[in-house]
């Protein structure tokens, strides 16, 4: 048998029948009255001020710390002196964060979420960010909601409903070490659990008495810039998925599309590690749309008290050992200040306000296989620059 | 089995005198046929003409002869590319170095291991050796006269055939294993300039190529690769002497999906995509453009030429005022268009509103042509002067100061137009300028990695200009006129004939580019009827010498008319 002379796969050959099927109808916008836009940013909404007024007891405590309070002073000094550093690392990552069959602090924090745990240090300011969910006046308790206080956001509005941020805004793996937010406050990762957004019969920006926005997960990642922001334009597919196609029924008024409560799912995933889903119940937009065609804003909603805990849950056991987020303590905070979804038998809230600000590329996307409207309502160019 | 390492040394060795031997050449002595092509019986001819293997070469030809499973790993030397030439030209004088060699050495003994190993050995190796751990003669002798045609691309010789199986005896005699001996002899022939190069040696008559030579080079035009069996045996039947014998192989080849690859080699050297893979931006400008945009800049321009000229089979010319490409979701994001499939290509047609029409609209062209924190009017204007119309234009002089057009945040002189406005009214600069920038200005609505755009600093950019007396407006109307020029076609069939022969514009035959281009007008530009004509012509398959000397070059012209190709 002679040499083997076999031929490259060729490109244009292979892929002609493939592309030309794929591009059937796709070239042009389903209709102009959409405008669509690739998720960048659903995070947490934080509001820095004077921390002696923010968190005037000072910052929640770490799991070093929980663990230090559970001994004696004798001990705790003991275990500080540096030739017992390996000792007592040990013992906090060890058998402090975690309990029997492999339970983990923070990734099975309602185990460790025990009568004697601390709850974490409160916000005390009257500001802060968000969005008026329940529609409450001060002092009365709005129907499947419970007792809380508002906050008053930076910009005055009052009755802003937040009560994650109250909980988890003195911690620092949320207020960061100093200047900067900490590192679970960077919001929800969009780039590894991407998200379009579709905004549907539009008559007009200025005025239009309903729209409908989706925000559907998708299953292609939008491309980042050197500076790992989305850039404006990126092709994303919606995914083929009902539970994860949200629509929401909305209005613009003077520019700002708000949107009426609905529950929200997304899949979620963290870098590197196995995903869940995000739940926000009630959720609620306030967006305007920018110069750039992308749409910025704030959302607001409910999210069950174990879900809000989700960027902890996916980090792993690492949260607790690593980032030492002191997850129980977080979970017990949250139980005693939930406010939402409110069960009529028990009086029990199940989930937690909490107030994020929205941001969203122009993009291109395909849903069911058809361009569905275009970027930004045709700001695209504009967006590059 | 890792070889002893007391023995490593002179295996090496044995390798490097593989090198040496084929330098130095082998004596000759008749064989009879046996099993696989037959061995010559005389040496090749002088050696007229040898280029080195580009990387795609080298690759293409590894993947024919043993397969595309066969990984290639390493470092390749570049090859230069000479001024307002083709790399084709600059691999006629390309030498290997040291670490280059080193190189071509570890690449050769991991692609003999992988042939030689348990997945593919019995695809080439049809006899067991008596005893694994000693040489066999007669079953090494099988296996590299089988091989060797395919690696040397042309017949061994018996010296040479006994060389290696020599060098797999020793080999096997020092590893105590029959496989790594003949390994041994493979990873050998692997580094021979007779395989790292592609050597021509002339035939009996001193004028023309041999027949192993004329198959190579025609293989290599067509398909950026070796020739494969039937072209083998074709030059060893002599079938390539003659019009016939010689258009049937070229209408065979042509019709492969491998003539694809031939097309991408050239116009990967023609308009000098290798370079793209070298163009970096300032990702403070450009945030957008990462390496992997530049890759796809440079198959984008390769899928639309490629489609255009081999599967569409339509006119050079149209090339410029094309309105099809292909797009992938990343491109999709440089150019700012939808993009359906998630992942590979997609045709795209450029709207008829856009401006981004043909050749002069691909990214590859205008992000290439581009400086790396700004377009560049000039280099644009340059290119399209010496790339696609082969007009070289001087280099500026060294001290010229460029501050002036620098400075992009300039207030008053907000675009490029304006900024460019001192060299063409200085004395000094304007005698290039003058023809350069007229053709760069009318890109500029495209920034320096190709995305689009409206004004530059808040103006509105005027993409205006005149070409060859013409006045027009923008890119579509640019290419246009480009494509009713006569010098772009020319441009493209004098090139097309260097990069086929190796040989820069002032060696080639008088009068051959433009038979080819009175051809190659009549035929309706296409390409495939160009490389028809080039592969057809006298001049391709004389040797370079031959073709230097008017009176041979005479005699070979007037050959053209009868059936003889000799």
């Amino acid at each position: 048998m002679g040499p083997r002379f076999k031929l490259r796969t060729l490109g244009i050959a292979a892929g002609g029948a493939l592309v030309i099927a794929l591009s059937t109808g796709a070239g042009k916008p389903q209709d102009n009255t959409t405008y669509s836009f690739v998720l960048t940013n659903m995070a947490m909404a934080f509001y820095r001020g004077d921390e002696k007024i923010d968190c005037p007891e000072g910052r929640s405590h770490t799991v070093r710390e929980a663990f230090l309070a559970t001994q004696s002073a004798a001990e705790r000094e003991r275990l500080l002196k540096p030739e017992n550093s390996v000792e007592f690392e040990r013992k906090y990552k060890g058998d402090f964060v975690n309990g029997p069959g492999g339970r983990n602090i923070c990734t099975d924090s309602a185990y460790f979420d025990t009568p004697d745990r601390a709850l974490q240090k409160t916000v005390q300011s009257k500001i802060g960010p968000g969005i008026d969910l329940d529609g409450a006046t001060a002092g009365q308790t709005a129907p499947g909601t419970c007792a809380h206080e508002s906050f008053t956001s930076p910009t005055g509005e009052a009755g802003v409903d937040n009560q994650f941020f109250r909980a988890v805004a003195c911690n620092t793996a949320w207020r960061g070490a100093s200047t900067g937010q900490g590192d679970f406050a960077g919001g929800f990762y969009f780039t590894t659990s991407p998200a379009v957004v579709l905004v549907r019969d539009v008559q007009s920006w200025t005025d239009d008495p309903h729209v409908e926005v989706i925000i559907a997960a998708s299953r292609d990642k939008p491309m980042l810039d050197a500076d790992q922001k989305t850039v404006p334009g990126s092709s994303m597919t919606v995914l083929d998925n009902p539970r994860y196609r949200n629509v929401l029924n909305g209005r613009i008024e003077h520019g700002v599309l708000t949107t009426e409560p609905a529950n929200l799912v997304l899949p979620y995933a963290w870098v590197g590690a196995s995903g869940g889903e995000l739940l926000l119940n009630h959720i609620r937009l306030r967006l305007r749309l920018m110069p750039d065609g992308g749409l910025q804003g704030q959302a607001g909603a409910y999210q069950p008290i174990d879900n809000a805990l989700a960027v902890p849950h996916v980090g792993g056991p690492g949260v607790a050992s690593v980032a030492g987020l002191e997850c129980a303590s977080v979970r017990k905070t949250l139980r005693v200040l939930a406010d939402g979804d409110r069960d009529p038998k028990t009086g029990q809230c199940a989930s937690v306000s909490i107030g994020m600000n929205f941001g969203a590329a122009p993009a291109f996307v395909f849903d069911k296989g058809v361009l569905a409207g275009s970027p930004g309502g045709g700001a695209i160019r504009q967006a590059q620059r | 089995m890792q070889a002893p390492r007391r023995h490593f040394r002179t295996v090496a060795t044995l390798v490097a005198a593989g090198f040496a031997a084929a330098l130095l050449g082998c004596s000759t002595s008749p064989e009879p046929a046996g099993p696989g092509l037959a061995l010559s019986t005389e040496a090749p001819g002088r050696i007229v003409g040898m280029r080195r293997l580009t990387e795609a070469q080298y690759r293409n030809v590894i993947a024919d002869v043993f397969g595309q499973d066969i990984k290639v790993g390493g470092r390749f030397d570049p090859l230069i590319r000479p001024d307002h030439e083709l790399i084709a030209n600059g691999a006629a004088g390309a030498t290997i170095s040291p670490a280059g060699f080193e190189q071509f050495d570890i690449m050769g003994r991991t692609i003999a291991a992988q042939v030689l190993d348990e997945q593919h050995r019995a695809t080439f190796l049809s006899c067991k050796p008596a005893d694994p751990a000693k040489a066999d003669p007669d079953c090494a002798r099988t296996f590299l006269r089988k091989v060797g045609p395919y690696v040397f691309r042309r017949p061994l010789t018996s010296a040479e055939l006994e060389f290696y199986v020599s060098l797999a005896g020793r080999g096997a005699g020092l590893t105590n294993e029959f496989r790594q001996g003949l390994e041994l002899s493979l990873a050998s022939m692997l580094v021979s300039p007779e395989f790292l190069y592609r050597v021509e040696s002339v035939g009996s008559d001193g004028l023309r190529l041999d027949a192993y030579s004329k198959a190579s080079r025609l293989s290599f035009l067509v398909w950026n690769s070796g020739p494969d069996q039937m072209l083998m045996e074709a030059a060893a039947h002599g079938q390539l002497s003659n019009q016939k014998g010689l258009q049937a192989q070229l209408t065979r080849m042509l019709a492969s999906p491998k003539a694809e690859l031939g097309a991408r080699a050239f116009f990967t050297d023609f308009l000098q995509l290798d370079r793209v893979a070298d163009v970096t931006k300032d990702t403070v400008v450009y945030k957008r453009f990462t390496q992997g945009v530049a890759d796809d800049l440079k198959e984008q321009m390769l899928l639309t030429v490629v489609d255009h000229l081999i599967a569409q089979d339509k006119p050079y010319p149209e090339l410029f005022t094309t309105r099809k490409t292909f797009l992938n979701r990343r491109l999709g994001v440089l150019y700012q268009a939808p993009v359906a499939a998630s992942t590979g290509w997609e045709p795209y047609e450029i709207p008829v509103a856009d401006d981004r029409v043909g050749l002069l609209g691909q990214g590859a062209f205008l992000a290439l042509f581009s400086h790396e924190g700004r377009s560049s009017p000039t280099l644009r204007g340059r290119a399209i002067r010496e790339v696609l119309m082969c007009q070289p234009v001087p280099n500026p002089p060294a001290n010229v100061d460029f501050s002036g057009f620098n400075d992009t945040s300039n207030a008053v002189r907000k675009t490029a137009r304006q900024r460019l406005e001192v060299h063409r009214t200085n004395p000094t600069c304007a005698g290039c300028h003058r023809i350069t920038d007229p053709l760069g200005l009318p890109l500029e609505r495209f920034d320096g990695v190709g995305a689009a755009r409206d004004s530059e600093n808040g103006a509105p950019i005027d993409v205006t200009g005149t070409f060859e007396g013409k006045a027009f407006d923008g890119v579509a109307a640019l290419g246009y006129l480009l494509s009713q020029s006569p010098a772009t076609s020319q441009c493209l069939t004098t090139r097309a004939a260097e990069y086929a022969t190796g040989v820069t514009t002032a060696k080639l035959p008088k009068g051959w580019v433009s038979a080819l281009t009175k051809d190659f007008k009549a035929g309706g530009y296409r390409y495939r009827l160009l490389i028809e004509r080039i592969a057809l012509s006298p001049e391709f398959h004389a040797a370079p010498e031959a073709q230097a000397t008017p009176a041979k070059v005479a005699a070979l012209v007037s050959s053209r008319t009868s059936n003889e190709v000799r």
